[in-house]
């Protein structure tokens, strides 16, 4: 809980400024046709006790630097479990980083190479980066993260560099899993309030995980049923147990949707594209997030919603401006913020 | 009695990139520049960036190795006489010897870990023996080929059990607990051989243990024991001549260590410069700032270092650099331990006023005014004493609050609580309470006119000019702060009416704030009439309650005497034993509670009426350029 009455409001209030500022989709889309100096422009209008200074940073990492001020500042007024589980929540980034670093080293990826592509998560950094940014090769990598709160996927990790690097992606869902197990138990100690609302946002989120990593374990790389059903994370609103555990069985596209809960049948019906499903669950809890952010009372689920919904704002914008700078096509990079469906 | 921090200059310093690592030498040993990145960049090059980044693999490279060897890090000399440059191809050489080394020494660190994982898994299966017999099943059964039936005996993080047990029944398989300890649980997974390569797999991703038993197990459980003592003793000879190996590395490289151990010191200074040393070809730049006091011992290092012609200039910093200019502060050793109290504020900006005399003063006065007493000032001053070593400020702090209370003590004629020992200087705070309280008012409004023109002064040398004359914390609101407490007085202790003329000299002063913030407020016409009344307001109710706040240091001089009585109170109705017991006791409780709390509400005078007032605390450190030293 808050300390005070007073610091609720006050962050009930920042929030509501914060959630005002976010971008639609379909502002976004705009932007797409919007040159480069205008987009900045634009971003700058959001915030403009933030400029961006071109000589000391990028654009990518002045809007992750913006981004993780403001997480920050909500989080600072939260304590208790509600602070743990936001904490943790935002340590969802923190796990790029991590997922970039050992694809970085199995690969022999230079230093400054690898520098490069992490992102500054600045106060929030919980893994000792430029240390292991410094080692010399995976097996020293994973000694070091030995010692880090990363510690369990380790010899996962291992086991899988010892063996070529044959199934990175599930060095990916293990951290993954680990991520969203450790959010689903931090979440058991908030009070029943928080748990009911939070049910809304944070459970359409693991529907949305569930359902595209199911769907790429078994039909894009091959799992059998038994391992794709146990690389799954925690499970969601719509998506229980025995609901999982019977679509993992199926052998096609086709008759993972006929099978879906009724919600979910209905928004993907006729979807022959593991993309397009990608797209639309996306979506499916974005729109969840925003329903939580306007909604409902609860501090918790309201800050939670938002961290979603910037993070997704971020990352569109970031696929905008590395478009206009890469020269893509309008439609490539309209495909990257939902434009597909 | 105020200061403003050590006056600065900027330095800019232009050379040929043949001296600068003299130069970068040089100016680290003197610990004089704090660098500042060029904001021009007619220079597109950084000439140490290549320099810094190999250096730092060497650094991490030699720390890892001495880590490894469980070598303290020497403490290098930064004796500096060695003039010569490290060249990038030096540094590139030893840059690739340290790597070689490390990576032979991280092959046995990795082979270390490998051993230590090794007699973990021996460990755990000597533990889980006794477990397995008490098992109703055929262990030799266990890990053996079978044409039908697979069974897998091993463990797993107790959190993923069930989520692998529901995972292994899509294929059909069953999986038992048989024991949990330590967040794993030791399980049993039988099922058909013919899914065992996508249990297998599953299994791999679970990171399940399998636990792999031999089959002598179910007959002799003591001939395995012994084999599971030999194995521990063979891996615990691996890992000695593993520590053995590791040591003979060292040793066979000891020379390169030796002169990584030396080179490094050597090459912080320009490794330092990465981010701040521009240039073009052979042309190099340099800027940052100096104290003004050291500007000519600079240029005279400087001539004697470098060997190629150089300009050198300094500036004092214009108004748009104040912000830019780091703070260093010039305090008298009894300020400095206030320090600390006052780093939880900030650090003033560089054209900012230091407050720390003011602070130093201000406090001292206002801890022994409300904890004036002559036994409880002497406690403080011993408890600071003893304290000293634990807590390095505190011997200084701790003495003058506890001197401060010693003649406060002597001024109310009181010791340890008691006011008829000790015939009091002054008056005891109880005899005219009224008295006190109105001391107290003229203390803070003495106190908010000071920060008030602290604030005029700051306001005016950072060029915020309208603000000084006109804002709330200008001029105008000094004016204003003045006026409206001597109407006040003069209505109050002398019974006189406040004339016409005085309530236009506020209204005018008042307008004039208001006017100020109108001219600052944006939005519509509206939100800036209700932006600039609610300051208004604020900016009243603002100066008011800090006044009124200062009747807290008459408070706790009134609530002191009051504790002690009721000490006194309860003491008297106790025999004599009772008696002494109930005053130690109490005199304790003053000191550490009511001492604690004085402490307290004295920083938050500070903070809340004086500091927030006049100071940003924003300033930046004075961080010089250093040789680091290992």
């Amino acid at each position: 809980m808050q300390s005070s009455s007073s610091a609720h409001v006050y962050l009930h209030t920042r929030v509501s400024l914060l959630a005002d500022r976010l971008l639609s989709i379909e502002h976004l889309q705009d932007m797409i046709g919007y040159d480069l100096q205008q987009i900045i422009e634009r971003i700058e209008q959001q915030f403009p006790d933030q400029p961006l200074d071109p000589a000391t940073t990028s654009i990518e990492n002045w809007l992750y630097l913006r981004m993780y001020t403001d997480f920050q500042m909500l989080l600072r007024a939260f304590n208790g479990h509600e602070y743990r589980f936001l904490k943790h929540a935002i340590h969802w980034f923190e796990l790029f980083n991590l997922k970039m670093l050992i694809r970085g080293k199995f690969s022999g990826v230079s230093e400054s190479a690898l520098s490069e592509q992490l992102i500054d998560v600045g106060e929030l950094a919980e893994l000792p980066l430029q240390k292991l940014i410094q080692t010399d090769d995976p097996f020293e990598m994973f000694r070091l993260l030995e010692q880090t709160s990363y510690a369990g996927i380790v010899r996962q990790a291992r086991g899988i560099f010892e063996e070529q690097g044959q199934e990175l992606f599930s060095l990916d869902s293990a951290l993954d899993r680990n991520f969203f197990l450790e959010l689903v138990g931090r979440a058991h100690f908030l009070s029943l309030a928080d748990r009911q609302q939070l049910n809304s946002v944070f459970g359409a989120l693991l529907d949305r995980n569930n359902l595209l990593w199911l769907l790429r374990y078994r039909f894009i790389y091959g799992l059998s049923p038994a391992k794709s059903y146990y690389l799954l994370t925690a499970t969601g609103n719509l998506l229980v147990t025995a609901e999982l555990m019977k679509l993992a069985k199926l052998e096609s596209l086709q008759s993972v949707i006929d099978e879906l809960p009724a919600k979910l049948r209905a928004l993907l019906a006729g979807q022959q594209d593991i993309y397009l499903v990608e797209q639309i669950m996306e979506l499916y809890s974005l729109d969840a997030a925003r329903r939580g952010l306007k909604k409902n009372n609860r501090l918790l689920t309201r800050t939670f919603a938002y961290l979603l919904l910037r993070e997704a704002e971020t990352r569109y914008l970031i696929a905008i401006i590395k478009g206009k700078q890469l020269g893509f096509d309008q439609d490539l990079i309209s495909e990257a913020v939902g434009g597909l469906v | 009695m105020l200061r403003i921090p050590l006056p600065m200059q900027r330095m800019q310093l232009r050379l040929l990139s043949d001296d600068a690592q003299a130069a970068a030498n040089t100016l680290a040993g003197m610990s004089v520049v704090h660098l500042q990145v060029m904001d021009k960049d007619e220079l597109a090059e950084y000439p140490a960036a290549e320099f810094a980044q190999i250096y730092d693999r060497i650094k991490s490279r030699y720390r890892k190795i001495l880590g490894l060897a469980g070598l303290p890090m020497m403490t290098a000399s930064t004796n500096l006489e060695q003039k010569m440059d490290i060249t990038l191809d030096q540094l590139t050489g030893i840059d690739d010897q340290l790597r070689q080394l490390w990576g032979q020494m991280s092959s046995l660190e990795e082979e270390q870990r490998r051993l230590k994982e090794k007699s973990q898994a021996v460990k755990q299966l000597r533990a889980s023996l006794q477990r397995f017999l008490s098992l109703d099943i055929q262990l030799s059964r266990l890990g053996r080929k079978s044409q039908f039936l697979n069974v897998i005996a091993g463990t797993i993080a107790s959190k993923n059990r069930n989520h692998l047990q529901q995972a292994l029944s899509i294929v059909g398989y069953a999986l038992t607990q048989f024991y949990s300890g330590e967040g794993s649980d030791y399980v049993l997974i039988v099922g058909s051989s013919e899914q065992e390569e996508e249990v297998q797999g599953l299994l791999k991703s679970a990171d399940f243990r399998e636990l792999s038993l031999p089959e002598e197990f179910k007959d002799e459980p003591q001939l395995i024991e012994q084999q599971l003592q030999q194995q521990m003793q063979d891996v615990e000879a691996s890992l000695v001549d593993n520590s053995e190996q590791i040591d003979n590395l060292v040793q066979q490289h000891s020379e390169l260590i030796t002169m990584v151990h030396r080179l490094l010191p050597r090459a912080s200074a320009y490794a330092s410069l990465s981010t701040y040393l521009k240039g073009r070809g052979r042309l190099v730049s340099l800027q940052g700032w100096v104290p003004e006091s050291e500007t000519a011992r600079i240029q005279q290092a400087l001539d004697e270092t470098l060997d190629y012609p150089y300009q050198v200039s300094f500036a004092t910093p214009t108004t748009d650099e104040l912000e830019q200019v780091p703070t260093k502060l010039k305090q008298s050793w009894w300020i400095t331990p206030f320090q600390s109290l006052i780093g939880q504020y900030g650090l003033p900006q560089y054209c900012e006023f230091d407050p720390g005399m003011l602070f130093a003063l201000s406090y001292t006065l206002m801890f022994g005014m409300m904890f004036g007493d002559v036994g409880h000032g002497a406690v403080i001053i011993t408890l600071a004493f003893l304290l000293r070593n634990k807590l390095k400020p505190i011997l200084v702090v701790g003495s003058l609050a506890g001197l401060s209370s010693i003649i406060f003590g002597f001024l109310y004629g009181s010791i340890f609580g008691y006011e008829h020992i000790l015939h009091p200087l002054w008056m005891s705070p109880m005899h005219d309470p009224g008295h006190i309280l109105t001391l107290a008012l003229y203390w803070g409004i003495g106190f908010l006119i000071l920060a008030n023109l602290l604030s005029i002064r700051n306001l005016w040398v950072r060029n915020q000019r309208q603000q000084a004359l006109y804002g709330a914390h200008g001029l105008v609101g000094l004016l204003f702060y003045v006026t409206a407490v001597l109407s006040l007085i003069l209505m109050f202790e002398f019974e006189r009416e406040i004339a016409a003329w005085q309530y236009l000299i506020m209204l005018v002063l008042m307008a004039t704030i208001l006017f100020q913030g109108w001219q600052h407020a944006s939005g519509t016409f509206v939100e800036r009439i209700v932006i600039v009344l609610i300051e208004g307001l604020e900016y009243l109710i603002s100066n008011m309650s800090a006044t009124l706040s200062f009747l807290r240091v008459a408070a706790f001089s009134l609530n002191h005497v009051a504790l002690a009585a009721a000490v006194f109170a309860i003491a008297a109705m106790l025999d004599t034993f009772g008696h002494w017991v109930t005053i130690l006791l109490g005199n304790v409780f003053i000191i550490v509670l009511e001492g604690a709390i004085v402490a307290i509400q004295c920083l938050r005078l500070e903070f809340y009426e004086g500091f927030s007032r006049f100071f940003s605390g924003k300033g930046q450190r004075f961080r010089p350029l250093q040789t680091e030293v290992y």
